[in-house]
């Protein structure tokens, strides 16, 4: 079989360098995380020595912090009216649409007026996106004939997490027989996790056009223990089916699910919408909303806090296509990943390395597509607060861990032609800006900001800054408390009911969890992000570490 | 839904151009005057009170917010400010804003009318002795040891001497220790004088015959070391009585012409004005004067010099004319009369007394890198005195407690426009009074009654407030 990806200028991976490339690889390691560490050390020298400029700098960077969040409230609330508006579209009858469109006509056909608001806003978008892809002349394959291919990586997730991701698929509004299911299975597995998945599979085969359980053996060669590896050799798999089946790669959608993803009944619809309407279907990937509400009441409040913050990272995110790049479970043209090869397979962070790759393989033509419909997952468990507590710090310092995509994709832009200096550098900049912010943010605003005050010598008590400086960060942290109130309210609103007897009072109770965010942010999302860029600076690669995911019984 | 986000974006980029810009110039203390169409800086006043939520007033404006509070936008120039509450003397300041400057009046110690007060003892008392470095005072009815009383403000009051064999002894004289919390009583009749040695480290004071070690009764200062050997000028000697060992060593020094102990040093001025450090048992010896003409001849005032090593950073020598030198240029803090000293708890600054007035060291400003950078700034505090004997710092080195010709009067520094002095109460002539910092409270003998009383300077509850 040949890869188109073996003609690729740039091989995504930072194994098997030159001396020359290691380097380099070597020395942009060290961007982020000293970048990081320079603001941190740099404030907190700057505060004792020059605490005037120190606070300056403060003032301008909570101003910034606070614009920036209400902003952020302001799309998030944004991003959910554009979630809600399409909760009861017919995603199917959609694509069905599409079908009929006429390439020969400039415009688009009359469609009747729905009603109630959302239905009119929803067809409005639809309208629109119609008249982008009749403009564009990119045909799309006919509904019928496009086929799911999902891939479900185990390896100690029992059959109780995997299997109502199954049952969701099968259950889903689109027909399970254009499925493909695959359970990616380690072959390292245990025995009664491999024996789960064999039943799985017996028990649910019919409903699908195949349900394939894949081992994947362990350590072939150019393979680190990574998610991607095991992937890609299913994704193999897969289309070695698809050649037999004569199904072409540019009708087929594939799916990474984590085995605990449970789409929505009309994931799989909306998907083959949004494939079918994108003009450059087989240069994107589709990003559904990862929401983690498969358990979020039975995990303790800070658990909850930050995975509810993490979905509305994720809406605000849905906003920007332009800015947007996969995370956790995702779609893929099927064409696109086996013209690169699929997943890079020695990366931990194969989420969002799969964009990378992607961008640097189309020389920046590739895009990820958000769509208004969720999935599912769960929120990290542990047997009690403190393993669920290490548990969460260990998810979140992988997920920051692809900051190890950065210095690959940075020798990727250097090394690959054809890609323009502009983007290279908006890419280069914006990540730079990501890691920097996530690892010291709360820490300036939670302890740095407070350094020029306590260190004050006299001649700094004696400024007007030294008096009003403080005045300012709290009118400023008080205005703040508005776009913790419109987390709560969005929470209350978003979070699936809970089983129990006061749901009112316990949705309550978890608005008041919000007051727990500095907390949580201090310390399961800045800390594990400066711990895994510390990683990476001195060179203490890490290694992937299979979540525990535990679900009450 | 990317036009909308593009169109906010633009709109909150836009609010943060402008409104970051003007955040920090208001932060540095500029307003926008639309008068006169251009920025002006202004400065800010911070004041806070003991006790808290007192009224302000700028001029004649009355602010809203109360003690503490930070008033801003203040256009550069002098105000008068006055802070008020109720039961409390009305505090008026004037004060100098400056551009671009925060003035900070902070925990100003508002006086109430009428000082609270508490009576110790329903009898009169003949004296109030302080200690060194303690928390204890003895309070006497009579010169007889029987009538000597401790004051621990855990215990109370109790019987110093209750018992043989020295409780019917009648006390001529009392000297205390320079740099220790002991001192030494002389008592009992011409033929059968005793010296006795009390130690106050210890609730429950210690007492020692020491007539046999201590050669003659000693004049001038004496000093210990670790509590254990007593050390005392005689004419140019410095004799040495070793408690332990029952043993008095004659001349253990001599041609000497100043002294002081501090940690395990004994400090030294020779006659030919040399200035050495030794050992106790004059091992190591380094001599600290550095052989300058300049050091030679700052001792040529006085006969004597009292030195005080305890603040590394500022060597002191009083001289027995009152000359108080220190180790850094010029050298020179007073040429005359002055009595005594006492260092704030910064150990920066030092506040030395005459007869007749309070004056206030500053050597916290002695890294200016100016080409005759002077090593401190002395200045003036008070010179109404009549006869200043003692002298204490009051919280946060702000006010000073004294004793002028057995008037105490609580003077508040740095606030001379007008001058900050006030006069608590009369104490009975020629006694002492005792003040502890840390509970604020002081002691002395009523004036009329005889009475021991406690008042209370700041009160407990705003102690650590701001």
């Amino acid at each position: 079989m040949i890869y188109w990806s073996q003609f690729m200028e740039f091989k995504y991976t930072r194994h098997n360098l030159s001396k020359k490339e290691q380097l380099l690889e070597r020395f942009l390691e060290l961007i982020p995380g000293g970048l990081s560490w320079l603001i941190l050390i740099g404030m907190t020298v700057l505060s004792f020595t020059k605490p005037i400029a120190a606070s300056v700098i403060i003032i301008a960077f909570i101003l910034f912090w606070f614009i920036k969040m209400v902003y952020m409230n302001m799309l998030l609330i944004l991003s959910y009216t554009r979630f809600n508006v399409e909760r009861n579209t017919n995603w199917l009858g959609r694509t069905e649409e599409i079908d009929k469109l006429d390439f020969s006509q400039k415009d688009i056909p009359d469609f009747p007026k729905p009603s109630g608001w959302r239905s009119r806003i929803s067809l409005e978008i639809h309208k629109y996106h119609l008249k982008r892809l009749l403009k564009s002349g990119s045909v799309p394959p006919k509904s019928k004939h496009i086929y799911h291919a999902v891939i479900m990586p185990v390896v100690k997730e029992e059959q109780d997490v995997v299997e109502p991701g199954i049952i969701a698929i099968k259950n889903g509004s689109y027909p399970a027989k254009r499925i493909i299911l695959t359970i990616a299975l380690e072959e390292r597995a245990a025995q009664n996790i491999k024996e789960q998945m064999f039943n799985l599979r017996d028990k649910y085969k019919d409903a699908f056009l195949e349900f394939f359980v894949i081992l994947h053996p362990s350590d072939l060669p150019g393979e680190a223990r990574v998610k991607g590896a095991n992937t890609t050799y299913a994704a193999h798999k897969v289309e070695h089916y698809l050649n037999e089946q004569k199904i072409p790669f540019e009708n087929v959608i594939i799916s990474c699910f984590d085995a605990d993803t449970v789409p929505v009944a009309d994931y799989f619809s909306c998907l083959a919408y949004y494939f079918m309407i994108t003009p450059k279907r087989t240069r994107s990937s589709y990003q559904p909303i990862p929401v983690y509400f498969n358990n979020i009441w039975d995990v303790p409040g800070f658990a909850r806090i930050l995975d509810v913050g993490s979905s509305f990272f994720q809406f605000v995110e849905a906003t920007d296509p332009k800015k947007l790049i996969t995370f956790s479970s995702h779609s893929s043209s099927f064409k696109a990943l086996a013209d690169m090869d699929y997943w890079p397979t020695d990366i931990i962070s194969d989420d969002s390395a799969i964009f990378w790759k992607a961008l640097l393989f189309y020389k920046g033509d590739y895009h990820t597509v958000p769509m208004p419909i969720a999935v599912s997952m769960d929120v990290i468990a542990g047997r009690n607060r403190r393993e669920t507590f290490v548990n969460i710090y260990k998810q979140k310092r992988r997920w920051a861990w692809g900051v190890e995509n950065f210095p690959i994709v940075t020798r990727g832009f250097i090394h690959t032609s054809g890609f323009s200096l502009s983007k290279k550098i908006y890419y280069t900049v914006r990540s730079i800006n990501k890691f920097a912010t996530w690892a010291t943010w709360s820490f300036v605003l939670a302890f740095i900001s407070w350094f020029p005050v306590l260190a004050a010598g006299k001649e700094f008590a004696s400024t007007t800054v030294y008096y009003i400086a403080p005045r300012i960060r709290f009118i400023i942290f008080l205005l703040a408390g508005v776009g913790i109130v419109t987390c709560m309210v969005t929470s209350m609103i978003l979070l699936p009911r809970k089983k129990t007897k006061h749901p009112l009072f316990k949705k309550f109770l978890h608005a008041g969890e919000w007051l727990l965010i500095p907390f949580v942010v201090i310390f399961l999302s800045s800390l594990p992000a400066l711990d895994a860029q510390t990683r990476l600076m001195f060179g203490k690669y890490m290694e992937f570490w299979v979540t525990d995911k535990y679900r009450k019984k | 839904m990317l036009f909308v986000r593009k169109v906010l974006c633009f709109i909150f980029t836009f609010i943060y151009i402008i409104s970051c810009p003007l955040v920090i110039l208001y932060a540095l203390g500029y307003i926008y005057k639309p008068v006169a169409g251009q920025f002006i800086q202004t400065g800010v006043l911070h004041i806070s009170s003991i006790p808290q939520n007192a009224d302000v007033y700028l001029e004649e404006s009355h602010f809203t917010n109360r003690t503490p509070v930070t008033i801003s936008n203040l256009l550069a120039g002098t105000y008068r400010i006055t802070v008020k509450k109720k039961n409390y003397k009305p505090w008026i300041h004037d004060v100098n804003i400056e551009e671009g400057k925060a003035t900070a009046l902070t925990n100003i110690l508002l006086l109430p009318y009428t000082w609270p007060s508490k009576n110790l003892t329903t009898y009169s008392c003949k004296d109030l002795i302080t200690v060194k470095n303690s928390r204890l005072f003895i309070i006497t009815t009579s010169n007889e040891l029987r009538n000597f009383q401790l004051y621990d403000p855990d215990k109370g009051l109790r019987s110093l001497f209750n018992q043989a064999p020295f409780f019917n002894l009648t006390v001529k004289k009392l000297k205390k220790m320079t740099n220790s919390d002991s001192m030494i009583i002389s008592a009992g009749s011409f033929l059968d004088k005793k010296l006795l040695y009390l130690n106050f480290n210890e609730n429950e004071p210690n007492t020692l015959d020491i007539t046999n070690i201590l050669k003659n009764e000693p004049d001038f200062e004496i000093w210990q070391n670790d509590r254990k050997d007593i050390f005392y000028r005689q004419d140019k000697c410095i004799n040495v009585s070793k408690i332990d060992s029952n043993e008095p060593i004659s001349c253990f020094l001599e041609n000497i012409k100043g002294f002081g102990i501090f940690d395990k040093w004994l400090y030294t001025i020779e006659s030919n004005n040399v200035f050495t450090r030794m050992t106790f048992d004059l091992q190591k010896q380094e001599n600290l004067s550095q052989e300058t003409f300049a050091v030679k001849q700052l001792f040529k005032h006085s006969d004597f010099y009292t030195i005080d090593a305890q603040n590394k950073e500022a060597v002191l020598f009083l001289g027995a004319h009152g000359d108080l030198i220190v180790n850094m240029p010029p050298y020179y803090i007073a040429s005359d009369n002055v009595l005594g000293y006492k260092f704030a708890q910064n150990k920066k600054t030092l506040v030395y007394w005459t007869k007749t007035s309070l004056a206030f060291v500053d050597f916290s400003g002695n890294k200016t890198g100016e080409f005759f950078s002077e090593g401190f700034k002395i200045q003036n505090l008070y010179t109404g005195g009549k006869d200043i004997k003692q002298v204490f710092w009051v919280r946060d080195d702000k006010h000073i407690l004294f004793n002028d010709a057995d008037n105490i009067n609580l003077l508040e520094i740095f606030a001379h426009e007008p001058l900050h002095v006030e006069t608590i109460s009369r104490i009975k002539k020629d006694t002492e009074i005792f003040y502890d910092d840390n509970e604020k409270l002081m002691f002395y003998i009523d004036e009329k009654s005889g009475i021991l009383k406690q008042v209370v300077i700041v009160p407990k509850e705003s102690i650590f407030s701001n």
